[in-house]
């Protein structure tokens, strides 16, 4: 220690012990405050984490040490909020800070103005310490993931208005599915306070209602560029969205918070333009094609019950019953030819019958007689056979039927006496 | 939302039955009715797709609290370096 000039502050009555060279213990503090601050000034010191305190005030206190030494640190609370990780006892860190010394407790301590985690980068460190605090809470378990709609009929977009993102999402719908509904919230995605908007906007998105699947990224950009969708604040506004969404954040290298909570990471946004619409040709041909198989199954299922029905019409069992009537009907054809025979042999046998009968007939015909001579007479009106004399009166004519022609006489005498002729 | 709804119950309703309608199981009945309800998901199906209208438009809320569409200006995001 230099000596002392004992002129400033000195009282007099401590005019003695100036002079044998003693220092109040402000005065020491004083010095050694100095001494420390021209001799150090501005360090930067590795070291572990422990002894963490972080007061209602918001500072946080904490002790450096390593095997052999320990230093007190304060982080004042306006460099504390810059903080992109979670501080926590055991940790390595790298801090930068000046050093100086607490006066009222007289110990020197590190007022800390930016830290980082050894090893780590900061921002990776805050990547993993979120993703393991929300992974603990259960925001990525697999079932919360909700199904991507298959036909949305509007696709809410939050991204910049004039960004890569939304460019490369239209050009995609314009080819896959010309007719899309596209609702864009624009959005900074980038810089202080773009996290927040980003998730009021999926917030925003809900509250209106009218997108059934919701965009959440940006283009490719450096790891400070896409740190918005590493915050808390658009973890939870996506894993509070009743809307389906898809992350799609950066180039597929890029794996960000966001994609850990969304519903389906896409890994770049085109490709959440092809994950959130179907190809419409591709949509319309199946269409045609399920048509046109619905038709020729139809065809292909009546041919066969056609099919079905003629093999059974040509079955036996169809057949059988067709089969007993035909054998009736021969039958009855059969009979019908023995009957008309026996019909026929009937009619030739009467007839022969009757030939004979004629013959016989014939023979005792009376004609015959009168060709022998004899005569046959009777009354020309009534046609009655004369037998008897008596049947005539004189006068009376008379016709006689002979062999050869007939003569008609007049009776002159009538004998009643039965004669030999 | 129904519209959605509609369109994907209608596809996998047309999938099923023609699928059912191939597996040549069914009774003739069957098959005519399957047809009928194929043909009508097919109808649904494409009167959705013919409904649906490119329109591109940015979504605002306003001081009211009230939101509203507006058409997106052709040419909007053709700066592709500005993400911010």
């Amino acid at each position: 220690m230099r000596p002392v000039a004992a002129t400033k502050g000195a009282k007099p009555r401590l005019g003695t012990l100036e002079s044998e060279g003693v220092l109040s213990v402000s005065e020491l503090t004083q010095r050694i405050r100095r001494s420390l601050e021209d001799e150090f000034g501005q360090v930067a010191v590795v070291g572990e984490v422990s002894n963490l305190r972080r007061p209602a005030s918001g500072h946080v206190y904490l002790t450096l040490k390593d095997s052999g030494a320990q230093i007190a640190a304060v982080v004042w609370r306006s460099s504390a909020s810059r903080l992109r990780f979670e501080l926590e006892d055991g940790m390595e860190v790298i801090v930068s800070g000046s050093l100086t010394v607490y006066e009222p407790r007289g110990s020197y301590q590190i007022i800390i103005s930016s830290i980082r985690p050894k090893g780590l980068g900061a921002l990776q460190l805050a990547f993993l310490q979120l993703k393991d605090k929300l992974e603990k809470e259960g925001l990525f378990r697999p079932e919360l993931k909700k199904p991507l709609p298959y036909l949305p009929d509007c696709v809410g977009v939050v991204t910049s208005a004039t960004g890569a993102a939304i460019q490369d999402i239209l050009k995609v719908l314009a080819r896959r599915f010309p007719p899309a509904h596209v609702v864009l919230r624009p959005v900074r995605v980038q810089g202080e306070g773009a996290a927040e908007e980003i998730a009021r906007a999926i917030a925003e998105f809900n509250e209106w209602g009218g997108a059934d699947v919701l965009i959440v990224g940006r283009g490719g950009g450096s790891i400070e560029d896409l740190w918005a969708f590493n915050e808390e604040a658009v973890a939870r506004a996506i894993h509070a969205s009743r809307i389906p969404v898809i992350s799609a954040v950066g180039h597929e290298i890029d794996v960000t918070i966001a994609d850990f909570v969304a519903d389906r990471r896409a890994l770049t946004p085109t490709e959440a333009a092809e994950l959130v619409l179907p190809d419409l040709r591709e949509l319309l041909e199946r269409l045609g094609g399920l048509r046109g198989r619905l038709a020729t199954a139809l065809r292909g299922q009546v041919d066969l019950a056609r099919a079905t029905l003629a093999r059974l019409r040509a079955s036996y069992g169809f057949r059988a019953p067709i089969e007993l009537v035909r054998r009736h009907e021969q039958r009855l054809d059969d009979l019908a030819g023995a009957l008309a025979l026996a019909v026929r042999r009937r009619i030739e046998s009467a007839r022969e019958r009757l030939a004979t009968a004629g013959g016989r007939l014939e023979a005792l015909s009376p004609l015959r007689v009168l060709e022998r001579g004899y005569s046959i007479t009777r009354e020309p009106e009534t046609r009655r056979v004369i037998r008897a004399a008596g049947q005539v009166q004189p006068g009376q004519l008379v016709e006689t039927l002979l062999h050869a022609g007939r003569i008609v006489s007049r009776v002159e005498k009538a004998n009643g006496q039965a004669a030999v002729v | 939302m129904g519209k959605r709804l509609s369109f994907e119950k209608n596809l996998e309703a047309l999938e099923k039955i023609v699928e059912e309608l191939e597996s040549g199981t069914l009774t003739l009945d069957e098959a005519l009715e399957r047809y009928e309800r194929g043909v009508a998901a097919h109808k649904e199906c494409s009167d959705i797709l013919a409904a649906a209208e490119k329109r591109l438009e940015v979504l605002t809320k306003g001081p009211d609290g009230k939101f509203e569409t507006q058409p997106l200006k052709p040419g909007a995001g053709s700066a592709r370096e500005d993400e911010a």
